[in-house]
């Protein structure tokens, strides 16, 4: 998260476009901007399981992060309209399941969907003149161990949740190598132009450092709602 | 509840347009005004620190449709909303009020 915000204002809102694809060391939750962390996530099942949990800058719902592909996208350049800034970035999205043969589409306000069930969750802000919108494509989905680790307001409704998402929700069933690369194509396709490839500089690992420490790492910050 | 107390404290779960948005509250039960409340959920806010200003212009508001609704549609001015909208949220802040004891 530390290195998305960094991106964000160092490079969106300075002008350059920037996209970030990456996965998780180990499985973690991010909850939304305005979500209650209590409410949302069994904590101390989390530490027991050494899952970590960190707000996000950006709304939207909880997401335990295992078996997937993230990206994160920054640039100056996008709609004023939210709607259409979410169609157009997830635009990358469906272009690039598309090279992996997968017939996808967007699902406003913030989905992607395969044959009707949910591939990919978007969220974006826009602070600094830019717009950060970050997201998860799905390969797997382990669903009995995302609701161990999230609440349902009871056990009764727990079997019918995890029956919904089952339902509702779906890992695209290649590899994290595989779905990058159709990412990169799918955003040359969407965005029309080239890609370069870039490394943190020194003083932006700093700057996420710094962010880490004054932001994601403060249990204030976590638990602010 | 603790009848000596003039307060009450609620919990109401609002879904729309599939955003799910909770609503804690606590008023006077003797003025029906708002003593403290909390807007939480999987919506969306642009900006997001306008979910402050909403909050902090709740307090001391009459739990009263009109007034709920001009309130929050004040402090809305200018804020893009996905998951609730200053009716909706209005009738969820009332639902909490009445739905006390």
């Amino acid at each position: 998260m530390a290195v998305d915000e960094c991106l964000l204002y160092r490079y969106g809102a300075a002008g350059d476009t920037v996209l970030r694809l990456y996965g998780w060391s180990r499985p973690c939750i991010t909850i939304g901007y305005f979500q209650g962390v209590r409410e949302e996530v069994n904590l101390e099942r989390c530490e027991h399981s050494q899952v970590d949990v960190v707000r996000r800058i950006t709304g939207g719902g909880a997401v335990f992060h295992d078996m997937e592909v993230t990206y994160s996208l920054v640039t100056k350049r996008f709609h004023s309209d939210i709607m259409a800034s979410y169609r157009s970035i997830c635009d990358m999205v469906v272009l690039g399941l598309g090279h992996m043969g997968l017939d996808a589409s967007f699902s406003p306000l913030n989905d992607v969907t395969v044959n009707g069930k949910k591939v990919c969750g978007n969220a974006q802000t826009r602070k600094g003149g830019a717009l950060l919108q970050h997201g998860t494509i799905l390969l797997d989905v382990d669903v009995e161990k995302m609701f161990s680790l999230l609440n349902v307001p009871t056990a009764k409704i727990r079997d019918k949740a995890i029956a919904g998402v089952k339902e509702r929700v779906a890992g695209i069933g290649r590899t994290f190598e595989q779905t990058v690369d159709a990412l990169k194509r799918g955003a040359q396709d969407a965005f029309g132009c080239g890609l370069d490839t870039m490394s943190l500089s020194g003083k932006d690992i700093a700057e996420c450092r710094r962010i880490m420490a004054a932001r994601y790492s403060q249990r204030s910050w976590t638990h602010k709602r | 509840m603790d009848p000596d107390r003039d307060s009450t404290v609620v919990t109401v779960h609002v879904a729309k347009l599939e955003k799910m948005v909770r609503i804690r509250l606590d008023y006077s039960r003797q003025s029906r005004t708002i003593r403290y409340i909390r807007i939480t959920g999987d919506f969306f806010m642009h900006p997001e620190d306008s979910i402050d200003g909403l909050e902090e212009g709740l307090l001391g508001t009459e739990l009263e449709r009109d007034a709920l609704r001009q309130r929050i549609s004040s402090a809305l001015a200018g804020t893009r909303c996905f998951g609730f909208d200053a009716e909706s949220l209005t009738g969820a802040i009332l639902d909490a009020g009445g739905d006390a004891p």
